[in-house]
């Protein structure tokens, strides 16, 4: 018996690595979520780092955390990357992945986080399996998949509290992508070569329109008075017809870009649309 | 009694001056005590911490757990102040205001109580209630148990400071814009910035001379376009500027003048505690 005890505390002295206990660990980990729902997310971070876990479970719990706190602090690749470490034994692990995938989404990585989406085996009558099916239904929003988007929108039950608004939602999101005209640059500048600032106004930017039309054709007309009054080799003419024909170009230029600039003001105003929407059903869902 | 093996470690790591993981440890104190006192001694430790961090919202917001804890008056006097400090550090005035109304409440009889005196003062500073920062430096001077010539004299020159001709009153925008509706350029000497006034009026005098000359040559189109087109320009900026100069010069004032009183009240606190 002696002995036994004897040989249990020698090899705990020798054979367990420095650092902190599993109760020490566990107790530390108590304190960082102490700190995490005070919202001391640096000082968070900075135990978590320091915790040695001892088992696995533990050791999902401090990957799931760190991940939590770089998700509060929008650091969201680094915040994907921890997540996604969590093992499937783990209570944590579906919000994880949820989570995981969804950073993923806002940092442009779709494809990833369709893969762990598609990854999750989940039945398909369950709240979680609806939740699976809505964010497959976003990224394929994000990724302007009509079709995909299509056949997961069948499967919108409205019957799941935590995202049948945002169900509804993201089928307001899709019926605005689906109508959006596709304005294209080329027809803005031939507007604006036809008429100086129409390519603006065409492109949904009224007021740069109106605006580029009244000074080009200012100029225009003070070329044009010029040259009436004192001919086309006046030194008046000359200047002001090259102010207002650089002005007349940059409008056309500027009708070209206006149309791109339009585009991906667009994009990107939907895109935040549809990831808010899809963001909140994992907060009712996961808190 | 304050437990110091409790605080071995925070209470080491802020005298080396690692403030960030002494707050944490201030902290796992607060956390892990099970004695009220400990956890409010912790509570200190990491306002403490903070304070030097320069994180004095998050510290008046952490001090703020341990206003229901039992401890006796000199350390709930100390839990106040530092609140008030805070928040007065923090930037919410109103804030500290309250913090010093309650501590006159409280504490009335305090042994300690003209330690707030200066943020009272520095606070009634910011919030620009000048009678009442005049009438309370003058009981601050005068009832203190340390008061002297140095404090007296000082206090006379913060009087002088607060008398309403010298005060600075504070430029209006809406008058500026007025100002320069109706004369070019009249706004921007409003706002103490002559050379811009006289800028803006030339500027306008020539673009409405050149329309002139365009008309007088008979082009008609180019006087309207151009001419007119740059004095309505100048015209309507100058007004613009004039509004943006007034707010941005009596804001410079008004805190030039705030610097040299809160310089005074430091010094008159300097003084009381030297003697």
């Amino acid at each position: 018996m002696r002995l036994s005890v004897f040989l249990a505390v020698f090899y705990f002295v020798c054979f367990v690595p420095p650092g902190l206990k599993a109760g020490e660990s566990s107790k530390e980990l108590d304190f960082a979520r102490h700190l995490v729902n005070r919202n001391d997310l640096n000082e968070a971070f900075f135990v978590l780092e320091n915790i040695n876990p001892k088992t696995p479970s533990l050791q999902d719990s401090v990957f799931h955390l760190k991940g939590w706190v770089l998700y509060r602090q929008m650091k969201l690749e680094p915040s994907a990357g921890l997540l996604l470490k969590v093992s499937e034994n783990s209570p944590y692990y579906l919000k994880s992945r949820f989570f995981g995938a969804y950073n993923l989404s806002h940092i442009n990585q779709t494809d990833k986080a369709e893969e762990i989406l598609y990854g999750l085996d989940l039945e398909a009558n369950t709240m979680h399996g609806n939740m699976q099916n809505f964010q497959l239904s976003g990224l394929a929003l994000l990724n302007r998949d009509f079709d995909g988007f299509e056949k997961r929108a069948e499967n919108f039950t409205g019957s799941f509290h935590a995202f049948a608004s945002e169900e509804r939602n993201m089928h307001r999101h899709y019926q605005r992508l689906a109508d959006a005209p596709g304005r294209s640059p080329f027809v803005a500048g031939l507007l604006s070569t036809a008429v100086p600032g129409l390519g603006k106004i065409y492109a949904g930017k009224t007021a740069e329109g109106v605006v580029g039309f009244l000074y080009v054709a200012a100029m225009g007309l003070t070329a044009f008075d010029f040259y009436r009054g004192s001919g086309p080799q006046s030194a008046l003419f000359i200047s002001t017809a090259s102010i207002a024909g650089i002005f007349y170009i940059g409008n056309i230029w500027g009708s070209v870009t206006a149309v791109n600039r339009q585009n991906m003001e667009f994009n990107h105003e939907i895109n935040q649309r549809i990831l808010f929407d899809m963001h909140i059903p994992l907060r009712n869902a996961f808190n | 009694m304050r437990e110091d093996t409790l605080f071995q470690k925070a209470d080491s790591l802020f005298e080396a001056g690692n403030y960030f993981v002494a707050a944490i440890e201030f902290e796992r104190v607060y956390y892990f005590a099970e004695e009220p006192l400990q956890r409010f001694h912790a509570n200190l430790g990491k306002a403490r911490a903070l304070k030097q961090k320069g994180e004095f919202g998050r510290a008046r917001n952490d001090l703020q757990r341990s206003v229901t804890a039992r401890v006796e008056d000199g350390l709930r006097f100390k839990l106040f102040y530092e609140m008030a400090f805070c928040a007065y550090m923090a930037g919410d005035y109103s804030d500290a205001l309250s913090l010093v109304q309650q501590i006159h409440h409280y504490f009335e009889n305090h042994p300690d109580i003209e330690n707030i005196y200066l943020v009272q003062a520095l606070t009634y500073l910011m919030l620009e209630r000048w009678e009442q920062l005049n009438d309370h430096a003058a009981y601050w001077v005068k009832n203190h148990p340390n008061t002297n010539d140095q404090a007296e004299r000082l206090l006379k020159e913060i009087n002088h400071k607060l008398k309403k001709d010298n005060i600075p009153s504070p430029l209006e925008p809406k008058t500026a814009r007025l100002w320069s509706t109706f004369l070019p350029g009249s706004g921007q000497v409003y706002a103490g910035e002559p050379g811009w006034g006289l800028l803006n009026a030339f500027s306008q005098a020539l673009s409405l001379g050149m329309a002139g000359i365009l008309i007088w040559n008979g082009f008609y189109i180019a006087a309207g376009a151009g001419g007119l087109g740059m004095f309505q320009s100048f015209y309507f900026g100058g007004i613009r500027q004039a509004g943006e100069l007034a707010g941005r010069n009596s804001r410079r004032e008004m805190e030039q003048f705030e610097n040299s009183i809160a310089h005074l009240l430091v010094s008159i606190e300097n003084s009381l505690k030297t003697q």
